[in-house]
This record gives structure tokens, sequence and C-alpha cells, in this order.
């Protein structure tokens, strides 16, 4: 049978239809990123020198450690905090869900860059946080906030928290509400029910959760640049600076071609983890 | 196959349940408007309704998913109203079985034992037994969605004895298997049922597995419980249309009243056509008469005495039965439904025939 059929498609119409994404994926994203990788091997001559420069000089390599911390931390923030909401918001009724969507998704309707400054507002010397703590007695000189890790993972957290939640309440919604009576009625307690049920088969949810924050915080550009100092430079602000300050290209190409590498890395680790999760439920 | 013969359960003795005048209404929808009634220790009950009756509602809240507005639920004299369904041991086998997919059937029916703090060498023995009582012995190491639909019936149902609860509360269990599957599980269920002694409540909307499972079976309608009784005596001696209607094929005719003396009443029906009932004691001047497709015979030629006369418009061969659909004058076509192996000679389709029925086959209600 030829051309389309209700479910399938044949493969020279899937080709047709993939054909926009793929030509787009391949002029703004392969071509660059082939560009990097000529530069990072070429310039200024040909050789490694710009990958030995990046692995054995300490700086850079504090600046990757800093990179993984943080966006661990930014991860396990952003799911401590995020999954309590998702499991609420996949027990209240649609109504309140609904509302709590909205709730959720506001920031993302919101640009970043905005949120940014947003934060720089509350926490700077003079900022909202500093003043309501030295007029309530509870500090005398203002804290430095702002310019800190701690700046950096709250205000990253803050932004990508909400991919955390969706991706597990859309998880948590979908397990039969049957399963959690069937449990109850068996005789386990809330907690049991929630251990021994909810919580397994959320996992989907939690391990794409996990995947998508940490990878985004890992390449995470704009807070870390306004809310991060000199002593908080991460992989993506000093990927920047080789850009456009410096205009060290091939710095710029290793520097992103070794991010690139362990991000692909754990994406694979995470597929791995995925597919077992999923042999297994 | 489930084999009793093979179970290691020991005998339970089954728990009685009491509801009584249990309300529980949604805004201004009476999904149970003061039920009340009585299951017997070891009894198998059938609820049975169309949907939006209260059935599932009534059993809902027998488990404790549901909390009633006023009235109460007692499991052998112990007011379990406000207990959590997790505190009430009680058995449940669901509509689509609630296994839980993550876990191995093993697993899966060693969980309840898990609740109770029965060892893991204990309650995986117990499983496995279990497993084999429902024929499904070898297989607790498999997962649910490895197995077809009435095996994961099979699993469910083992979840739920295994633990040995009075009580075994099942939500049309059998909905989702095909015909001949849902035939023989009925029997199954019943026999496992009757070895074990357990009391099994048990809610569905399909009159002929109520009939064939139940020892009683409850009908309900509109939040209400219309009448109650045995399979035999609820199918033979319906109380209103509505069970007549809904338990089994019945035919409706409308006719009035007509005093005979001694002898008894009869109906006088639309055509004119006047036919014996036992009593016309308590019936108001306008009456319904049900009468059901397989207590009427039909005849090619005039009998002697009162007969209703139509013509004969279709014959439906449906297997071990025929379908005779009968034009009487009367609006709705009169269905007869007769033996395959009856004699057909003098019946043609567009032939006039003849019905007739015993008295007592006909129940009339006041229209």
């Amino acid at each position: 049978m030829s051309g389309a059929t209700g479910k399938s498609f044949d493969l020279k119409a899937s080709l047709t239809l993939i054909l926009p994404v793929a030509a787009m994926l391949a002029i703004f994203f392969v071509v660059p990123l082939s560009t990097l990788l000529e530069q990072s091997l070429f310039k200024p001559e040909f050789g490694l020198s710009n990958y030995t420069k990046v692995l054995t000089n300490d700086l850079y390599l504090t600046i990757l450690l800093r990179t993984l911390r943080l966006s661990v931390f930014v991860t396990l923030l952003t799911l401590f905090l995020g999954y309590p909401v998702a499991l609420t918001m996949a027990r209240v009724s649609n109504r309140t869900a609904f509302l709590m969507a909205i709730g959720v998704m506001l920031p993302l309707w919101t640009a970043v860059l905005v949120r940014s400054y947003a934060w720089i507002v509350l926490l700077q010397r003079k900022g909202l946080v500093n003043e309501f703590l030295i007029n309530t007695g509870i500090i005398s000189q203002p804290l430095r906030m702002l310019y800190t890790e701690g700046a950096v993972i709250l205000a990253t957290t803050h932004v990508l928290l909400p991919f955390m939640i969706l991706s597990i309440y859309s998880v948590i919604r979908s397990i039969p509400k049957e399963l959690t009576l069937a449990s109850a009625n068996l005789g386990a307690g809330g907690m049991d029910t929630f251990r021994l049920v909810t919580l397994p088969l959320s996992m989907p949810g939690v391990y794409s959760g996990v995947l998508m924050v940490f990878i985004i915080s890992l390449g995470f550009y704009i807070t870390p640049a306004l809310l991060g100092g000199p002593e908080t430079l991460m992989m993506s602000t000093l990927i920047g600076q080789q850009t456009t300050e410096t205009l060290d290209w091939g710095l710029a190409g290793a520097l992103s071609v070794i991010l690139l590498i362990i991000t692909l890395m754990l994406v694979a680790l995470f597929g791995r983890v995925l597919r077992l999760e999923a042999k297994g439920a | 196959m489930i084999n009793p013969a093979h179970s290691t359960l020991t005998k339970v003795r089954g728990g009685a349940v009491r509801v009584e005048n249990v309300r529980r209404h949604y805004g201004a929808v009476k999904a149970l408007d003061g039920v009340s009634i009585d299951v017997a220790p070891g009894e198998f009950l059938a609820l049975l309704g169309p949907s939006g009756s209260g059935k599932t509602t009534l059993l809902m809240t027998i488990a404790g998913f549901e909390v009633p507005d006023s009235g109460r639920i007692f499991v052998d004299d112990v007011d379990m109203t406000r207990v959590t369904p997790n505190k009430r041991n009680l058995g449940m086998v669901f509509q689509r079985y609630a296994l839980f997919p993550h876990m191995t059937l093993r697993d899966n029916v060693a969980f309840p034992l898990r609740m109770r703090g029965v060892s893991q060498v204990e309650r995986s023995e117990r499983a496995d037994k279990v497993l084999s009582t429902v024929g499904l012995g070898g297989y607790g190491d498999r997962l649910p969605a490895q197995l077809s639909g009435g095996q994961q019936q099979r699993v469910a149902l083992a979840r739920a004895i295994v633990y040995e609860p009075p009580v075994l509360l099942m939500d049309e269990p059998l909905s989702a298997l095909d015909k001949n599957l849902r035939e023989r599980m009925r029997l199954e269920i019943k026999q496992l049922q009757k070895s074990l002694g357990i009391t099994v409540v048990f809610v569905t909307h399909d009159q002929e597995e109520a009939l064939v499972m139940a020892d009683r079976v409850a009908v309900l309608d509109q939040g209400q419980l219309v009448q109650e009784g045995e399979p035999r005596a609820l199918y033979e001696q319906p109380g209103s249309p509505f069970v007549a209607g809904f338990l089994g094929e019945t035919n409706f005719m409308d006719g009035q009243l007509v005093e005979t003396g001694a002898q008894g009443a009869a109906i006088r029906l639309g055509t004119g056509a006047v036919l014996p009932i036992t009593t016309g004691v308590g019936l108001s001047k306008d009456i319904r008469l049900a009468v059901r497709p397989e207590y009427i015979t039909i005849s090619g030629t005039q009998p002697k005495g009162a007969a209703l006369e139509g013509k004969l418009q279709e014959i439906i061969f449906a297997g071990s039965a025929t379908i005779l659909l009968v034009d009487s004058g009367l609006g709705e076509l009169i269905n007869v439904r007769v033996p395959s192996s009856m004699d057909f000679t003098g019946l043609a389709t567009g032939g006039k025939v003849w019905l007739t029925w015993r008295p007592d086959a006909a129940r009339a209600f006041s229209a």
C-alpha cells in the first residue's frame, strides 16, 4: 500500500516529513559544531595542544569540576523540591491540578533574563533579602549573596524546576488509581503504598527529569553569567569569554567538545539505566 | 483452570456483612439512597443493576474507599464505617485486576502477606501455593504484562484470597474477558468460593452472571435496593416491571383488569383478547403484564382456550434456541423463545399464530 495509512507512513512520506527539521539541524547545529571541532584541532596549529591545555591546567579543571558539582546540586534540589509538588498535583482534583500547573509553568513563560535580574534585585547588597534581614535585626552587616555559587544554584534551580515537576507529574498521573486502591485494600498504609507502589512506578519520570535538568544545567549560560562572580566561573561562561573577549576560538572549541563528550556519556549512561528499568517494569 | 482441590488455603469462616441504611450523595446525584442489606457468612451475593444504579458505590463503601453520608457498615458485627480500607482485612478483585506492573506474580500475591508481617520465606511459599490453586503454578517469576487477561484475573483472585479474608469483594471482575472464558470463570470462581467458605459480594451489570453465580441477587436502581432474593425467585416473581425487564428478557403488554369471579382475574389487552391471570388482588384498573419469552407457547392452529392472536413476523435461529417475533397488534413485537428442536410445522413467516401461556407464568403490575 502506498501513501499514508491511518497509522503509519511509508518511508518516502516519513523522510519528507522530517526533512525540514533535519535540514535545520544540519545547518544550525552540525555545521557550527564541526567548525568548533575543526578550530579546536587546527588553531593556532594542527594538534591536540588546546585539549592538553584544558586537561593540564588546574584552573580549567577546577571550572569543569565546579560545573559538574553545581549541576549535581541543582539536579538534586529540583528533584527534592519538585517530587512532592508533582505528587500533590497528581493527587488533587483536576481543577486544583490545573491551577498548580499554571503556577509551575508561569516561570517558564517569563524570559530567563528577566528572572535572573529579579534574583539580582532580591540578592544584591542592598536588595530585598538583605534589607529585610537587617530591618528585623537578624543580621547587622549585609550578607554577600550575589555572585556566589549559592546564588547560581538558587537561580538555576528556579529556572529548571518546572522541567523536573512536569516530567515526574506526567508519569505519576499515568499510574492507574486502582493500584493505590488495591494497595490500601491489601493492607498497606499511605507510606507503604508510596514506597512500594507509587515511587517505583514514578521512576521513569524521575530519570527523565534528572537527565533533562542535569544536561541543561551543565551548559546553562545566562544565569551563571549574571549571578555568578569570577570565582564561580562555569564552563559555559568560560567558553563565552573565549569567544567574545580573548577570541581564542581553538580553546573555546576544545572546551565545548569536552563538555559535549561529558554530556553524551551521561546521556548514554542514563539511557542504559532507563532501558534496564523499562525491562524490569 | 482453578482447582480448589489443590488449595492449601484453610477453609475460612465467611464473614457476615451488614449494610445499614447507607446514604451517599454527590451533590444532587443520589448514588446510594438508604440501602440496607445483610449478607450471611459464606453467602454469594450479587449486586445487580444498570450503570449508575449505585452498585459499585455500595461495594466501594464496603471496601472503605467511600465514606457514607449516613448509615453504617458492619463486618461480623464490628462497625467498619470509619475504618480505613487498609485496616478492614477484606479481599477485593478490581475490574481491571489492578496488579502491580513492576512486581512479579509472586511479589504481587505476597504483597498482602508482606503488609501483615509474614516472613519473606513463608510469604513466597504461600504465594506460590495459591498461584498453583488458580492454575498458575510455576508462573511466579513472570510479570503481569506477560500474561493474558484471564491469567491476570486469576492472579488478582489469588492475591485477594491468599491472606484468607472473611469477605471477598468483586467489582465486575469478568467484564473484560471474552465470552467463553467468562462463562468458564463464573463456574470456577463459584466452586472456589464454595470450597473456601468465603463470603462474596459481587458487582455485575450482567444479569446472567448474577443468576448463574449468586446464592442471592440484590437488584439496585437509582441508588435504591429494588428487590432481593434467590435467582430463581427473582426471575420468576419480579416485584416490578423494572426488575422483570432488567433480569432476563420480558414481553410487556398493557391492558385492563377484568374481574371473572371465583376463578381468578383476567386481563383485556388492547386488541380485545382476554387472557387469565392468577389474581387481581391489589392491582389497579390499568395493568401491565410481563411474560418471559420462553414461557410462551406458540401454535399455528387456534387452541381451545383463550389465546393471543398474531402474525408471525420473523423466525430467528440463535443456536440452541430459536426466537420468533410475533406482531399481535399491541405495538411492540412479542418475543417468543422456543428450543430449536421444536416442531416448526405449521409455522411460517407471515402466517397466523396463536400465543398462550400458563396464568402463573405471567406477572401483572399496576400500570
